[in-house]
């Protein structure tokens, strides 16, 4: 038998150091890493000593790995990321202590959005995702979050956390998240992104508060309808990002922007709000410095507001003073918006580029009007070197890309 | 890529370190020598990590474990990467052709594959390294068991016992 083994180790594969083969094999997906094993009988158990293993599962995979098989991996298991079928769901409290033994530090779970707003409603992640101790990286989409169990520690290595179309639960949800991030001191990247809390539909619904505080924290993603009690009270000091799309009156923007005024990339969504936001952030971002880019769209309805406004809004002489690129969208020939870019034009000696998508979609007299009084402060501007860019709004300046549960 | 020895003249060096057109030899297993620019060399971090320790840059860089005909493979890949930019669209896929026409020739010759991983890995040349052991494992990835066996010389000797032990691991999955 040993004659066998050895005669069976010329192979071509074989022939090859460990660690090169071992690195070849991570390569496969994992189904048919795993059918590797019925290639000889040296082949029979070599997939089990493959570590770092980066575990995908796409859409388009038919099956999913049995726990067993995952049991069965070498450690560490460095990512597992799944986009889990309905008919899938059901192995999650299985895998979850496998991949918790195995170490994995990188776990991605998207779930079949066809379920959502079915009775059971959503789905509930298995509790077992908190015994996952050496997490770096999170990425929850598309199913609830559930509440921890008792005397959880958080993820002391977290470096990332993304819940993308995550469902808190309404009492001690909040509080959950928070826990997370503050027991979590290498978080760089939070994203929040259409994060919902239970029952919020309620007519007199508690709103439970709760705060992000990371002070590493270097990119802010945070989109959200309806105010789901997320506060910032500190500055994070590192913030390089920020992504903020967030609608109706419930919450304040003005709070939101106290929060990440150190921001040096900042891309900005809001829409069906009360108040003016363009007065807001003029007066929160007097502290701003180091701003690179600064990117206003208002997809839905831009909101106008009488002159008077803008002009007591108080807008300091330094405000916006390194701003290098500026996209604004959603802009119409209303004296506000043009003032404002008036003020962005003489006051912004750095400035590169200067983008503005207006809300007409084809020339009409305002988009003629406004560009001609544009040009016009542009010749006046404190920089007029930069590049100037004028679009129509069914051609807009493109948008972030979405963070994927797969990246490339 | 220019074949000679002792190219790197010591005279010129201090110059040209700042300048980073350093020329850096390298000797194959042969004692074949190759004289390479040392953007192209640092491809490599292994020779990266030699040279930024200050020292043996004049009198080269023997390399036990590559033969010519590998070394030669090698440094194409090395100066194509190393001494071109790939700063705008047009440049970053003009590389990534030149990787696809490189991987598939070499595709072509699987021993020889072999053999450029091994230096790949022996060097630290990440992007060559990367670029193998996926051809490699695309291989496999698009093949049956059987096909599987035929490509790599893998010899069938799995007992009745194995297979049964197999199907029972497939039902219990």
């Amino acid at each position: 038998m040993a004659a066998a083994a050895a005669a069976a180790r010329e192979d071509e594969l074989m022939s090859l150091p460990t660690d090169v083969l071992d690195i070849i094999l991570a390569r496969i997906p994992f189904d048919l890493l795993v059918r590797t094993c019925c290639l000889s009988r040296a082949w029979r158990r070599r997939w089990e000593s493959v570590r770092y293993l980066d575990i995908r599962l796409g859409w388009g995979c038919r099956g999913a790995p049995s726990a067993r098989d995952l049991w069965r991996c070498a450690a560490p298991i460095v990512g597992f990321r799944a986009c889990v079928h309905a008919r899938h769901f059901h192995h999650l409290p299985a895998w979850f202590p496998a991949l918790a033994s195995k170490g994995v530090r990188e776990l991605a779970i998207e779930c079949d959005e066809v379920r959502r707003g079915h009775t059971p409603s959503y789905w509930v992640i298995d509790q077992g995702l908190f015994s996952c101790a050496a997490l770096a990286v999170l990425h929850l989409e598309d199913c609830d979050m559930p509440l921890a169990p008792p005397g959880f520690r958080g993820f002391p290595s977290l470096v990332s956390l993304t819940l993308r179309g995550v469902t808190l639960p309404a009492e001690g949800g909040g509080a959950q998240v928070e826990h997370l991030v503050a027991e979590a001191p290498l978080l760089a990247e939070l994203r929040l992104d259409d994060v919902d809390v239970e029952e919020l539909e309620d007519p007199t619904p508690p709103l439970y508060m709760w705060a992000v505080r990371a002070p590493r924290l270097r990119v802010l993603k945070m989109v959200t309808r309806l105010d789901i009690g997320c506060r910032i009270p500190e500055v994070p000091p590192l913030l390089e990002e920020a992504y903020i799309d967030i609608g109706n009156s419930f919450m304040s923007f003005h709070e939101i922007f106290r929060g990440i005024i150190t921001v040096k990339k900042l891309w900005f969504n809001i829409h069906e709000f009360n108040e003016y936001p363009l007065e807001g952030i003029s007066c929160k971002f007097d502290n701003l410095r180091e701003a690179e880019d600064i990117s206003f769209s208002s997809r839905d309805d831009p909101y106008e507001i009488e002159e008077d406004d803008f002009i007591s809004s108080g807008i300091n002489e330094n405000s916006f003073s390194s701003l290098k690129y500026v996209s604004l969208s959603g802009i119409t020939y209303s004296s506000n918006q043009l003032r404002f870019m008036k003020f962005l034009l003489s006051k912004t000696e750095s400035l590169q580029s200067f983008a503005v998508t207006f809300l007409y979609i084809k020339s009409n007299r305002e988009y003629v009007k406004a560009c001609r009084v544009l040009r016009a402060f542009r010749r006046a501007s404190a920089s007029p070197q930069a590049r100037f860019e004028l679009r129509l709004w069914d051609k807009p300046t493109p948008r972030p890309p979405f963070f994927s549960c797969l990246p490339p | 890529m220019a074949t000679g020895s002792g190219a790197a003249a010591a005279a010129a060096d201090a110059e040209e370190k700042e300048s980073g057109s350093r020329m850096i030899t390298l000797t194959s297993n042969e004692g074949k020598a190759f004289v390479v620019t040392e953007a192209s060399a640092r491809q490599s971090a292994t020779i990266r990590s030699m040279v930024d320790d200050g020292g043996c840059v004049d009198k080269g860089f023997p390399l036990p474990n590559v033969d010519s005909k590998t070394l030669a493979r090698v440094i194409q890949y090395c100066d194509e990467h190393g001494n071109k930019e790939a700063h705008t669209v047009d440049e970053r896929a003009a590389l990534a052709k030149f990787d696809k026409d490189f991987i598939a020739e070499l595709d072509a010759d699987k021993a020889f594959l072999y053999d450029v991983t091994m230096a790949a890995n022996y060097l630290h040349i990440q992007g060559l390294f990367a670029l193998t052991t996926q051809c490699i494992a695309d291989t496999i990835k698009g093949k049956t068991p059987e096909e599987i066996r035929t490509a790599f010389g893998i010899e069938y000797d799995l007992t009745a016992q194995d297979e049964e032990e197999i199907k029972e691991e497939d039902t219990h999955a």
